[in-house]
């Protein structure tokens, strides 16, 4: 369970940090992020990344735990760059068909 | 700095493929040799119970030795090994697998199980310190493409979560710098803590000059093992293990014994020495008990090692990562799973880079057909190791040997594969044959064994049921990556 949140916390810290870039926003969001948004989005994710690094050193103890906080951010990290594409690619057919909606309906 | 990263790489990058790939499934080293042995009871017995079934059987077949040794199956296998040395008499040295609960000599096939993709990684199974040499200098390659690699890539931070699927050498790019950037932190740490695991072959001279040529005396300081002391040459008898059992579990805090020395067990200066298991610290770093083994008087322990030896065991161990349990095993190898892509989409980058200038020559044409054997040529290889170890006739000779033979005969047969056909259509047939195979093996386990993942899985008998199932997603992955290139050849 507790591991189940570290991965969690680990993985939105780092889409965070990753939407926080203007090429990233651009996926999803079709625009650059503003400023207020990217600091936020920024900070978040930092603190999204340090909650799962004191999750990992409950779970685990304070020796083992900064080695399994650093191969979950390997996982993690690996998990949101192969998915980010597939993402993008949801996004567009998911704002595509609302729109085909909204013009039927109108 | 940029050709540094690209040779380097290249010129060793099909034998670290290799290195990184049977390192990677020697996390699961113990429950690969569990699925290939099927024999073995599969139940959990605690350290005691096989310590004193084990010791009962030395004590009927280990007379007259000098030494006895017991390795205890720990949590995550079933099979007690026992070793005796004679200092007369024959056999000099003896190697017995016992079933953990029963003491009795386990009636399993011969293989050589998860220990041959672990030696195959540092010795290439080649006899002598031949292929330790030769893997020693690939990681050391490998150390200088990581730290060339790091200065070389310039938008280490603007591409962090880049990954632009279907643009040919682009995607190849960003696929080999996400496996590489994001697991940085792995692949500096393993390759590195690799080369320490055997520094005392690499750069003897210091130790040498230290210790002057005396190696024992190295090893005696650096507490790797005792010097019992000469045989009294009066017989006694041996005391009983299950109190200094106790003993150990109450120093070590609950920590597990891993392994008994005995030495001159009979004899009035028996030793007994204790080592704890290896899974609980990120350090390799084994707890040790010395008994005396006529009066149980205890007679050394360290438990405080100099702090170069500690440093030392704390980077073997995490080379090892034993520690942690499953989970970060888990991580472990999905971050060994990374490397091995890194190694491999590097590869594949480095021809196509050259090819989209247009260059044809034979060096490009060459790589072209390595690239093939080493990386999809070698899945063929360990899925046909699976089959062999299913397949083979109980009863032929040498049989562990030949299950070896099998693998790396295939692997030529991939190479000579690669070398006949059209180099698209090698990589697409050979990655199907690897996934036909590797998804075919939890049925060939089914047929050849009790053990099919609908026993398995609901006894909750994860050592198979985790290899059957882990066969089962490296057939999907060969599978899918043999549809990528179908559909991309637009064949």
């Amino acid at each position: 369970m507790m591991m189940l949140l570290a991965t969690f916390c680990a993985l939105a810290g780092f889409a965070a940090l990753c939407f926080a870039m203007p090429r990233h926003h651009r996926q999803l969001w079709e625009t650059a992020p503003g400023r207020r948004r990217q600091i936020m989005l920024r900070f978040g994710g930092s603190l999204m990344l340090a909650l799962s690094f004191l999750l990992c050193g409950s779970i685990w103890d304070w020796k083992i735990g900064p080695v399994a906080w650093l191969g979950l951010l390997t996982a993690t990290g690996l998990l949101l760059v192969f998915m980010l594409p597939s993402l993008g690619r949801a996004e567009i057919f998911l704002r595509r068909s609302v729109k085909n909606r909204r013009s039927h309906s109108s | 700095m940029a050709a540094l990263h690209t040779w380097s790489g290249l010129l060793l990058g099909w034998l670290l493929f290799a290195i990184f790939l049977t390192g990677t499934m020697s996390y699961y080293r113990p429950e690969i040799s569990q699925w290939m042995r099927p024999e073995l009871h599969r139940t959990a017995n605690t350290a005691d119970i096989a310590a004193l079934s084990a010791m009962q059987y030395l004590r009927q077949t280990g007379l007259g030795a000098s030494r006895w040794l017991i390795d205890l199956p720990g949590t995550r296998g079933s099979a007690t090994h026992v070793a005796l040395w004679r200092d007369h008499g024959a056999p000099r040295f003896q190697r017995v697998m016992l079933d953990a609960a029963s003491g009795q000599p386990a009636r399993v096939r011969d293989t050589h199980g998860g220990d041959f993709f672990y030696y195959f990684h540092f010795d290439l199974q080649m006899p002598g310190a031949v292929g330790r040499i030769i893997v020693g200098v690939a990681a050391m390659a490998m150390l200088v493409a990581i730290i060339s690699g790091v200065i070389t890539h310039r938008r280490i931070f603007a591409d962090f979560f880049t990954f632009r699927p279907g643009k040919a050498q682009r995607s190849w790019l960003d696929a080999h710098n996400a496996t590489a950037v994001l697991a940085l932190p792995y692949h500096l740490m393993i390759t590195y803590t690799g080369l320490l695991t055997l520094m005392f072959l690499y750069l003897p001279w210091g130790l040498d000059r230290a210790y002057a040529n005396d190696r024992a005396a190295f090893q005696a300081e650096a507490s790797r093992g005792i010097a019992p002391p000469p045989p009294a040459g009066v017989p006694a008898p041996l005391i009983d293990l299950a109190p200094l059992l106790v003993q150990a579990e109450a120093r070590w805090q609950g920590a597990a014994v891993g392994r008994i020395n005995i030495y001159r067990p009979g004899d009035a200066n028996a030793r007994i020495e204790l080592i704890a298991a290896d899974d609980d610290h990120v350090s390799h770093y084994r707890g040790r008990m010395v008994f005396d083994g006529v009066s149980s008087a205890l007679l050394e322990t360290d438990d405080n090692l100099s702090w170069p030896a500690a440093t030392e065991r704390a980077m073997y161990g995490l080379h090892l990562g034993r520690f942690g349990g499953p989970a970060l095993r888990g991580l472990f190898f999905a971050s060994g799973l990374a490397g091995s892509a890194m190694v491999a989409t590097g590869l594949v980058l480095w021809l196509v880079a050259r090819r989209r200038k247009g260059a044809v020559h034979f060096g490009l044409h060459l790589v072209g057909r390595l690239n093939i054997a080493a990386i999809a040529g070698l899945l063929v290889a360990v899925a046909v190791f699976f089959w062999a170890n299913r397949l083979l006739p109980l009863q032929l000779a040498d049989r562990a040997d030949r299950e070896g033979l099998c693998f790396f005969m295939s692997w030529a047969f991939t190479l000579l594969h690669a070398a006949l056909r059209p180099e698209v259509k090698a990589w697409r047939e050979q990655f199907w044959t690897a996934a036909a195979l590797f998804m075919l093996l939890p049925v060939l386990n089914a047929l050849t064994t009790g053990h099919h993942l609908l026993v398995s899985l609901p006894a909750g008998d994860w050592s198979m049921a985790g290899i059957d199932l882990g066969l089962l997603g490296s057939g999907l992955l060969c599978g899918a990556l043999a549809l990528y290139l179908q559909r991309r050849s637009g064949a």
